[in-house]
């Protein structure tokens, strides 16, 4: 236990090692919460109100949509980080050393993971004042509503980690997953609803992708803070989001002990 | 004790087979035809407690890969392995606790921290008890020198202070058996020995077992007993240096500088004959021939002005057990 937690540490030093390169970044994302902003308000040009849903709370949804984005997928929106990790190491046969620790593969790489995280949490506050500031961001109606925001969104790492850590293991197969992971970025996109809310799906669309992990991710979490899902519904959107966790969790095991065989690694 | 036994190993490989060019890697994607390579091809051997083996090879002989299925990262296609009683791949996590591996081409230390910060999380995932800890690290900087740079990120370490730093980290748990993996690749004269120092004397305090690939036969002059030589995943030789030596290293050259180069030069029981201008190298085998008969039948008929002898070295000896090697394979 001890030496996962270590390795997370040592995981969140390794991101601060490179600080200059944070102020960039900074600039970016606020660039892209503009062109997000300029999009809704065009949409929002002739209604206050599109399924009941105020542009106030559409610009809330996004841009914390989009600090979400940061904070799960590390390099930025939608960015598969892990399985692009882990191909560029399968590729030059580094993996290797990490399979070799006396630890398990699969919580050794959810240790770095979660490093990862947590300077992102970090880094993720200051940016979530400024665009509170600038894009007038609404806080949750109530300390009810944040904790169940906060429980849903932890769900979502979760989740998040475990199809990236099955997309990544793709690449002990085939060695590259840039294909697979800019796929998977896609149906994330898509289905998740960090892009475009679901409630702007047809019906029937909305009922079925709401059963999906993708959705739990983004849209769950995202509807609890803007209050769009109420506590009832909310509840039940966060067991199934739990429900998702079990099945990802036994299949990426599954996943894990079959593509550890696969393993090919030429020279040195 | 044996440490190490392996019995008649395989691991096979299937790779698809690639078609040259531009036209040739669209069709590459549509065919199903692949080769296998037999990368480790029924290798059977066993290694004492406390000994250095050189497991020496041309590249792509199936040295790494042996390694890597005694790590157990690696599953072998058929045979048995056992490391310490145990089975690498079965007990994965146990085996990893009691060996220290070294890949010379990659490195296990974290990339953008000062070295502490590895040799800190080492000591946790191996749970390796503070005194121990602290007097390794003390005996590395005694022997390696870490000192200098414990504190200055890996990245920015020269390649002799990155693989020192390797080799501490592999060690740091007092392993009973450490693979080394070509650890003095593209190191200078200097750190190689220091590198070799340093494993001679783990290797006599700790009566710690090691495995070393190495392509400098120097490392192998200096540290190994016993040499086991692969090539094409067979092991074609495993016995002393001294063993080969008596068996390929009789070749020696003979080196005459001539008073005026002579037309043509002829001598009894030569193997082989290069003439440039005045200086002359001759082969020739020493069980059959002695040095001052050659010597003397060329003093007779040309004038001499200097010359020397020199002994195959153990490279040379190593180039002819790896041609022989094929040799042997385009018979069968």
């Amino acid at each position: 236990m001890r030496a996962y937690l270590e390795i997370c540490k040592k995981s969140f030093q390794e991101r601060m090692a490179y600080r200059g390169e944070l102020l960039i970044r900074f600039v970016g994302i606020f660039m892209s919460f503009y062109l997000l902003y300029m999009f809704w308000k065009a949409l929002y040009a002739n209604s206050t109100d599109v399924q009941g849903i105020s542009f106030h709370s559409m610009i809330t949804y996004t841009i914390m949509s989009a600090i979400m984005g940061g904070i799960l997928n590390i390099f930025g929106i939608l960015n598969v980080y892990l399985a692009y990790w882990m191909a560029s190491r399968v590729r030059t046969g580094e993996v290797v050393m990490d399979m070799m620790k006396p630890t398990d593969f699969q919580f050794y790489l959810f240790s770095h993971s979660f490093g990862r995280l947590l300077f992102n949490v970090i880094f993720s506050v200051p940016i979530f004042i400024l665009a509170a500031f600038i894009f007038k961001i609404s806080l949750p109606n109530s300390s009810g509503v944040l904790a169940l925001f906060l429980v849903s969104v932890s769900m979502s790492y979760l989740l998040t980690f475990l199809i990236d850590f099955m997309v990544s293991l793709i690449s002990f197969w085939t060695t590259q997953t840039q294909g697979v992971g800019g796929f998977t970025r896609l149906i994330i996109a898509l289905l998740s609803g960090a892009f475009i809310p679901l409630w702007f799906f047809p019906e029937w669309a909305r009922n079925v992708l709401s059963y999906f992990p993708f959705a739990s991710i983004y849209h769950v979490p995202l509807s609890i803070y803007i209050g769009k899902m109420k506590s009832i519904e909310g509840f039940r959107a966060i067991s199934l989001q739990i429900v998702w966790i079990g099945v990802l969790f036994a299949a990426s095991r599954l996943l894990w002990l079959k593509s550890r065989r696969k393993l090919m690694t030429h020279g040195g | 004790m044996q440490v190490i036994k392996i019995d008649n190993l395989y691991k096979t490989f299937k790779t698809y087979k690639r078609k040259k060019g531009f036209i040739g890697s669209i069709q590459t994607l549509f065919t199903k035809e692949y080769t296998t390579i037999n990368a480790v091809d029924g290798v059977s051997f066993g290694i004492d407690q406390g000994e250095i083996v050189g497991y020496v090879g041309p590249n792509g002989a199936g040295k790494s890969t042996t390694i890597k299925m005694l790590t157990g990262i690696l599953y072998p296609t058929s045979g048995v392995i056992e490391v310490g009683c145990l089975v690498p791949t079965k007990d994965r996590k146990q085996n990893l606790m009691h060996i220290g591996v070294v890949f010379g081409q990659r490195t296990q230390l974290w990339w953008d921290l000062p070295l502490i910060e590895s040799f800190e999380l080492l000591r946790h995932i191996y749970r390796v008890p503070e005194k121990i800890y602290r007097d390794n690290i003390a005996l590395f900087a005694e022997l390696l020198d870490i000192d200098e740079f414990i504190n200055t990120p890996v990245r920015l370490l020269s390649l002799g202070q990155r693989m020192r730093g390797d080799i501490a980290a592999s060690l740091l748990h007092n392993p009973d058996i450490l693979y080394l993996d070509e650890p003095t690749i593209g190191l200078d004269v200097v750190v190689k020995e220091r590198i070799r120092q340093f494993i001679k004397e783990i290797n006599i305090e700790r009566k710690t077992t090691v495995i070393l690939t190495t392509h400098d036969l120097l490392d192998i002059e200096a540290l190994c007993s016993r040499i086991m030589i692969i090539d094409h995943g067979k092991v074609i030789y495993d016995g002393s240096i001294d063993e080969i030596r008596r068996r390929f290293g009789t070749e020696s050259t003979l080196l005459i500088d001539f008073k005026e180069p002579p037309d043509q030069l002829e001598v009894n029981g030569a193997l082989e004959i290069q003439l440039e201008g005045i200086r002359a190298s001759i082969k020739f085998d020493r069980k059959r021939f002695a040095a001052s008969d050659l010597i003397s039948e060329i003093a007779g008929k040309y004038p001499v002005l200097d010359l020397t002898i020199e002994d195959i070295s153990l490279d040379g000896i190593i180039r002819d057990v790896y041609q022989e090697g094929k040799l042997h394979e385009s018979v069968s």
